[in-house]
């Protein structure tokens, strides 16, 4: 787009502000200086900020403990299992091989007793 | 008087030392079994269990032995335990393990304290068995089943107070029967079971 000189000279020409204009620039500003100062717009929230904070921490300490509790809970369960599947198994081979050694030892005596109950 | 302070200073210092030492003269009864763990590679089949005192106790802490009356039987065995040590290893071919493997574990049953109250042996069927008991007084506080056979060997290590009645009538309960293979099956047989009483009274004085 292009613009001639005199477009520019037209845009830019002065213009008369109009009667009173310094009266009201000066009314404006006077009435800027006598407004009360508004005080800092804070929200509710951000007042109770430090609160929150701490009880938002002590719920996550409490969630946290809970969660680790119940966690530890369940392996402490788990290898309270597994150590009664190995009791049980451990007490299994003692008691089988305990009364195969038995077993044995009371073969070995009542087989030569029968054989000369034969003779 | 600073003679006699020395004197104090000197017997209580030697008191504390005997108090401290004391444990260590007690006899017992856990075998060291980790010579035997390099048979794992060999055998076909293996349980290796260890359970030390505070397994023991957090097995049975969990068992529910209010409502299952075998649990309670097991959990009674179990209560004054301070450990079980099962090593068993099954074999698909026989003369896998030597037998300076089983003497390093007969080794140690020579020990103060152990009395071999069971033996068996067959040449036939080349099975070695040994039952040993540590005591005191008359109490049993430790219990070893020696179990040496071509294709399988078994070393049962149990520690502490321990009723063998109990534990050879464990068969039946709480899932324990007394084995699969056919010689394991003819335990369950009550009137082959010879009563412990009895063995005890007969068996031979050790020879070791």
């Amino acid at each position: 787009m292009h613009f001639s000189e005199d477009d520019l000279r037209a845009a830019l020409k002065r213009q008369d502000p109009g009667e009173g204009f310094a009266q009201r620039v000066m009314a404006r500003v006077n009435q800027a200086e006598s407004a009360p100062e508004k005080p800092p717009r804070r929200v509710w929230f951000l007042r109770l900020r430090p609160a929150l904070v701490a009880v938002a921490a002590v719920l996550l300490l409490v969630i946290g403990l809970v969660v680790g509790y119940q966690q530890e809970q369940v392996a402490q369960q788990a290898r309270a299992r597994k150590a009664e599947q190995q009791a049980v198994l451990a007490l299994r081979i003692a008691n089988a091989k305990l009364n195969r050694v038995f077993e044995r030892v009371n073969q070995r005596q009542t087989v030569p007793k029968v054989q000369r109950e034969s003779l | 008087m600073t003679n006699k302070r020395i004197h104090i200073a000197l017997w209580t210092g030697a008191i504390m030392i005997f108090a401290w030492a004391m444990p260590g003269f007690a006899q017992n009864a856990r075998l060291e079994l980790k010579n035997l763990e390099k048979l794992s590679s060999k055998a076909s089949e293996v349980h290796d269990i260890t359970l030390d005192g505070a397994m023991l106790q957090l097995a049975s802490k969990f068992m529910n032995a209010a409502d299952d009356p075998d649990a309670a039987e097991v959990k009674d065995i179990l209560k004054d335990l301070k450990g079980i040590y099962v090593k068993n290893f099954e074999f698909d071919q026989p003369n896998q393990y030597s037998q300076a493997d089983v003497q390093a574990i007969r080794a140690q049953l020579t020990g103060p304290g152990w009395q071999r109250i069971v033996e068996s042996r067959s040449e036939h069927s080349r099975e070695h068995d040994e039952i040993y008991v540590m005591k005191q007084g008359k109490a049993i506080t430790g219990l070893a089943i020696l179990v040496a056979e071509p294709t399988e060997l078994t070393v049962v290590n149990i520690v502490g107070p321990i009723d063998i009645n109990k534990l050879a009538a464990l068969q039946g309960h709480f899932n324990i029967p007394g084995g699969d293979d056919s010689s394991d099956k003819k335990m369950k047989d009550q009137s082959t079971k010879p009563q412990l009483q009895k063995r005890e009274a007969a068996h031979e004085p050790r020879d070791n």
